[in-house]
């Protein structure tokens, strides 16, 4: 469903060029549940932005559902986000000013989907994430959990082929990090693939799949798992 | 679309406080033009309607001979001068143009003039049953002419104020003028309306305003041959739709009537009015000089104000620049991220621009109370400064919104 071959990502601002990434193979199945650790500037970041297609790396190829990324323009990435990936931050991202619901249909409006639709669709998410009463709420009015949860119903509004979560728990105490970690693993088991970077050694043991990036270079798994 | 709008608005709403002074360039700019523009209208309108005529819109079209009016107390009638009829009236009328017209016939005296045994010095006009409302005259005492004393040759006259003033006093109506010796009875007193009182500024206008009434006596023009000649040439007034139109409607008149001349080549004698050159030129110079300030005042004030607009919608982008990242992020195409803050600019200034044309209306109508200037609200003007204030939006809109759009999303998720 995902696979990359020999993906290399340089920075380059002119003056300086930083090599990041390493010659990175990956394939990912649907299904899997994958959480990727390893120091901080190690380039996990950088990786996690180029299976997004958030970013395009300089050379390799990165097959997602069959389509080679490396040749899309800006606005057929912004489709493919729409339709394949869903995003969660580590300071969850959402829209201040409007309100869960409106934060969940957001990407279903690029979508072009019906507002009439993209409500229901966003309520029913919400339900699904114990938010059910908490529709009308601004983020400001949500504690950090509540906040991350509203992220996971936005990425999953589209039925994503991939699930990223950069860092999800990073901003959460414990108790709401293993709440996320729960429903991450409930999604996991309906047949969502998720893609996860943490530093924490106890979120990352909820994956299935555990690898390592250390100075841009992806290590076999430390449990049984598929990559590489 | 609709999405845009509505977020616009949030985005405006939320900012209130700096919507509101964002605006205030437009808001200033487009009042200021409003304002300038109808107190230099109704200024113009007045000055208008002073300088050409009395504010009736009328032109007045008479016969001329070698360039100077034909007075027939002095010499004869000039052959090939038809004595217009109805019909003719009824071509001038379809004009666009000309609102009504109607004829008459002058004289500055007459031999034998008297009330009892007061030798009056009045004109004498001879007029048909529409004169009395395009010239802008009303009765103000007794009664007007009848169709039943146009048919019937009644010998019944009008007089106007100047004239009565010279009655030594007496009540006229009812009573008998004596006009080449033919009696005729006073059945009614003319006044300008009101509408069209003339507005005096100064002893000259004061000057102006006498000497061009020495009193006059109207008769139905019908019982002009029992004073004077059989058929005399008639003269032509005509109201113009407006000001503006004086001129294309003399023009039209005098072209009409002299068509239906057959004088002998050679001969000087035409149609003309001799106030309409005058008219032209003064109508001419207001205009060009009022638009040119005009435009001057507007383009810089909206100028100003489109720049406040730019650099606020900048501000508004770097604000928004995680907001930015996020939406391209979840899907976003560069297109609905442009349209979207375009759209704020529009909207930003397209408000700012109607506040303007109400802050404008208002402040015309103070500048009018306390100045005592009058005021005329120009419609085109309100819609071009509406119109106007959102196509600044669009330019001033277009980098900031393009400077948004092309943000790349990673850059800006990271945007502290
Ligand atoms: N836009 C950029 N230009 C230049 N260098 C960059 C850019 N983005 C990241 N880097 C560099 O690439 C390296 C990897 O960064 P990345 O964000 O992927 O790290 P990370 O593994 O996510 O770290 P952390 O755990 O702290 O989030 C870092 O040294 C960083 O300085
Ligand atoms: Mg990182």
């Amino acid at each position: 469903m995902l696979s990359m071959k020999d993906i290399c990502k340089t920075y380059d601002n002119g003056k300086l060029t930083l090599p990041v990434l390493f010659n990175i193979n990956l394939e990912i199945e649907k299904g899997d549940f994958v959480a990727i650790t390893g120091p901080s500037g190690s380039g996990k970041s950088t990786l996690m932005n180029i299976i997004g297609c958030l970013d395009t790396a300089t050379s390799g190829t990165y097959i997602l559902n069959g389509e080679d990324i490396a040749s899309k323009n800006e606005n057929e990435l912004a489709e493919i986000r729409n339709k394949y990936i869903g995003f969660v931050f580590q300071s969850f991202n959402l829209m201040p000013r409007e309100t869960a619901l409106e934060n969940v249909a957001l990407p279903m409006l690029y979508a072009g989907i019906k507002k009439k639709q993209r409500l229901e669709r966003a309520a029913a998410v919400l339900e699904k994430m114990g938010l059910g009463d908490r529709m009308d709420h601004l983020p400001g009015q949500l504690s950090g959990g509540q906040k991350q949860r509203v992220a996971i119903a936005r990425a999953m509004a589209l039925d994503p082929s991939v699930l990223l979560a950069d860092e999800p728990t990073g901003a959460l105490d414990s108790k709401s990090s293993f709440q996320i970690m729960d429903i991450f693993r409930e999604l996991n088991s309906e047949g969502t693939t998720i893609i996860m970077i943490t530093h924490d050694s106890e979120i990352a043991d909820y994956a299935k799949t555990q690898l390592h990036i250390r100075d841009g270079r992806l290590y076999a798994p430390l449990k049984e798992g598929s990559a590489q | 679309m609709f999405e845009d709008i509505k977020l616009s608005f949030k985005g405006i709403w939320s900012h209130k406080m700096r919507s509101f002074l964002t605006m205030l360039g437009i808001i200033v700019g487009i009042a200021s033009v409003i304002a300038v523009v109808s107190t230099i209208k109704g200024t113009n309108d007045q000055i208008k309607s002073n300088l050409i005529g009395d504010g009736s819109n009328t032109v007045t079209v008479e016969l001329y001979k070698d360039g100077w009016p034909v007075d027939l107390s002095y010499e004869s009638i000039p052959s090939g001068i038809p004595v217009f009829t109805d019909d003719v009236k009824a071509e001038l009328i379809k004009n666009d143009a000309i609102e009504d017209a109607a004829f008459y016939r002058f004289r500055d005296w007459a031999d034998s003039l008297y009330f009892r045994n007061i030798q009056l010095q009045n004109q004498i006009c001879g007029i048909d049953d529409s004169y009395l409302y395009v010239s802008g005259l009303q009765i103000t005492k007794g009664r007007g002419f009848s169709e039943y004393d146009h048919k019937n040759y009644n010998k019944v006259a009008l007089i106007d104020k100047i004239v009565l003033n010279s009655l030594e006093g007496e009540d006229p109506i009812g009573k008998v003028i004596d006009i080449n010796g033919e009696p005729f009875t006073v059945i009614g007193i003319v006044d300008k309306r009101s509408e069209f009182e003339p507005v005096i500024n100064s002893v000259q206008d004061y000057l102006n305003y006498v000497s061009s009434s020495s009193g006059t006596i109207y008769i139905p023009q019908e019982l002009w041959p029992v004073c004077f000649k059989f058929d005399e040439p008639l003269n032509v007034i005509v109201k113009a739709t407006s000001t503006d139109d004086m001129i294309s409607a003399g023009n039209a008149a005098i072209s009409l009537l002299n068509s239906k001349l057959s004088v002998a080549d050679g001969s000087d004698i035409k149609y003309a009015s001799g106030n309409l050159a005058n008219a032209a030129a003064s109508l001419n110079s207001l205009s060009s000089s009022t638009n040119i300030l005009m435009i001057g005042i507007a383009s810089i004030s909206l100028l100003v104000g489109g720049i406040g607009v730019m650099n606020i919608m900048l501000v508004s982008v770097t604000e928004r620049t995680r907001e930015i990242g996020l939406k391209k992020a979840l899907g976003a195409k560069k297109r609905r991220i442009r349209s979207q803050f375009l759209t704020e600019a529009v909207i930003l200034s397209g408000i700012g621009g109607i506040l303007g044309v109400i802050t404008g209306i208002i402040l015309s109508y103070v500048i009018s109370a306390v100045a005592l200037i009058p005021v005329s609200i120009s419609t085109p003007a309100v819609v071009i400064a509406v119109l106007f204030s959102m196509v600044i939006g669009i330019v001033f809109g277009m980098l900031p919104s393009v400077k948004a759009s092309n943000l790349n999303p990673i850059d800006a998720l990271r945007y502290e």
